[in-house]
């Protein structure tokens, strides 16, 4: 039997790399710290993964961005975000200030027009490991609000992606997975060939919520990503299920609330986890962790 | 600007004040010493994750140590706030919002004006403001007024409007108005879209609009609640709720 309380307090590792604690705020429910550090120290997490950052500035989706659902929300942001230039120049220096890793999320923009995906996250890798000393870069191949293709459930996309970030970044390489797809662990597959360092598990799952007065979806980029406590069962299964093909460092997402549910990700065989939802509901919570 | 906090604050009272409308009122002195007017709070309602969202309400009044909210029965969970009883406790996240600064209020003659549950949001500005505004208030009908004597207090005059003419002038109060446009050098406004979008029309100048949106987190982070101005896309929870009608693309 694994000391579960005394996995909560250690250390965690990537590769060579060295993190606190096993607990990390989840790219796009934390932005760039700067408003959570009101409710939230810093200081004490395992780090922190950035609201996803692309390479020009986007000004995300139409709204309503965000509903809520049974035990959960849905989400169409749309990655807005000020560019990785701004991220680099402004929102990373910022955060130095509070001594917490950072990890950079970066998505590469594909919709069903044009897709720049893969020389977009070639040069966003680029740009932040010329300009910035970072503890992570985040691949979101997997965001529900912006890819029209599906990307990330071609295999072959997916390794030869993060073959390009890995390449052209000194920080670990996380993956991020999207639940989206019927064969999780072929996935992971293809991003532990791709030479991803860790894995993290589960994006948001797609979903939608119809207005039954006006018999129209109420986001206004019509699907979103669902999140929170109703998505565990299955961000659960997955990490079980990813557990059994690789031997990379999993980091577990998908509603977490409370200290129990960190420990079922551990069970599952999660290293670490990243708190998401919750940090827009409970703050006072998360800081009784540590 | 004062930090907000995430707190329990107990129910001092919560009743029914008209047709689908609830007041209810926490000891709060907290929020009562560092709260600015179009401030608001983020409640939690229920435990458990069946009402899993915070969800965002004005304060309608903070007295010495108490602030009062003034919300509309709309959803589940308004339905399970108006459950709350004497004595129990509510998790909150306040203040939150960038709040108005008084002093600041350069208008003499102001018009405040509210659709539906609109007034909810405007009660704390007026209150600073008493006796230098007149309020136009629109309902459906004369059984959903909220608290007309107390208004009474504060404004100059009162136009009331209700869709079935039960109580004022008959139709909308955007067409009362109209005919008045003139008299003011100032205009705050909260209510349906599509009604202080016809009010920034009428009065562009120097009118400032309360807007609400489905919110997540209520802090800033989650970039959920945004509304499109000339400057891109802001937050309503962190930049607003009040914006000047100006800044918003329409």
């Amino acid at each position: 039997m694994v000391d579960l309380e005394k996995k909560l307090r250690s250390p965690f590792k990537i590769g060579n790399k060295v993190y606190p604690n096993p607990i990390w705020l989840a790219s796009g429910t934390c932005g760039f710290g700067e408003d959570i550090t009101d409710f939230i120290n810093l200081k004490k997490l395992g780090g922190i993964v950035v609201k996803g950052t692309t390479l020009k500035p986007r000004e995300g989706n139409p709204t309503p961005r965000v509903v809520e659902t049974p035990a959960g929300m849905l989400n169409s942001i749309g990655i807005q975000n000020p560019g990785v230039w701004g991220v680099v120049k402004e929102k990373i220096p910022f955060l130095k200030k509070y001594k917490v890793p950072i990890i950079v999320n970066i998505s590469g923009i594909c919709t069903a027009d044009s897709c720049s995906a893969m020389s977009d996250f070639e040069e966003l890798a680029k740009i932040i490991a010329d300009n910035v000393e970072v503890d992570g870069i985040e691949i979101n191949v997997s965001c529900p609000n912006v890819t029209g293709k599906n990307l990330a459930n071609n295999m072959l996309w997916l390794e030869k992606v993060v073959a390009v970030v890995k390449k052209n970044s000194k920080a670990p390489v996380i993956t991020k997975l999207s639940p989206n797809t019927a064969d999780i662990t072929g996935m992971a597959k293809a991003v532990e060939n791709g030479g991803t360092d860790a894995i993290s598990l589960i994006n948001a799952l797609l979903g939608m919520k119809i207005d039954v007065k006006t018999q129209q979806p109420v986001l206004g980029n019509k699907m979103g990503g669902l999140s929170g406590p109703a998505i565990r069962p299955v961000a659960i299964r997955m990490v079980y299920q990813v557990r059994q093909v690789t031997k990379l460092p999993i980091i577990g997402i998908g509603g977490i609330i409370c200290k129990e549910d960190i420990f079922e990700f551990f069970c599952a065989g999660a290293d670490a986890v990243q708190l998401g939802t919750m940090n827009f509901v409970d703050m006072n919570q998360i800081n009784s962790f540590f | 600007m004062s930090k907000p906090i995430q707190a329990k604050y107990k129910v001092l009272e919560n009743v029914r004040i008209a047709e689908g409308y609830y007041k209810i009122t926490l000891e709060a002195p907290y929020i009562v010493r560092n709260y600015l007017p179009t401030q608001f709070v983020n409640i939690k309602v229920g435990t458990g994750y069946e009402y899993l969202l915070r969800k965002p309400f004005s304060i309608y009044e903070a007295m010495d140590h108490t602030i009062s909210i003034v919300y509309r029965v709309i959803g589940k969970g308004t339905r399970r706030l108006a459950e709350y009883q004497k004595g129990e406790f509510l998790d909150i996240v306040a203040p939150v919002g960038k709040g108005v600064q008084v002093k600041n209020i350069k208008a003499k003659k102001m018009a405040f004006i509210a659709g539906g549950c609109g007034i909810a949001s405007l009660k704390e500005l007026a209150g600073h403001v008493a006796k230098k505004f007149d309020l136009f208030y629109g309902v459906e009908s004369r059984n959903q007024i909220v608290e007309l004597e107390k208004w009474r207090k504060l404004a100059n005059k009162i136009f009331m409007a209700t869709d079935d003419g039960s109580e004022g002038y008959k139709g909308f109060v955007t067409d009362l108005f109209k005919e008045k446009v003139l008299q003011y050098d100032a205009v705050y406004c909260c209510g349906p879209k599509v009604m202080m979008r016809k009010i920034y029309e009428l009065f562009p100048q120097n009118s400032y609009f309360i807007f609400e949106e489905y919110m997540a987190c209520g802090i800033g982070v989650c970039m959920g609640c945004v509304i499109k101005t000339k400057e891109g896309y802001k937050r309503i929870c962190k930049d607003g709720p009040l914006f000047k009608g100006e800044e918003i693309v329409w």
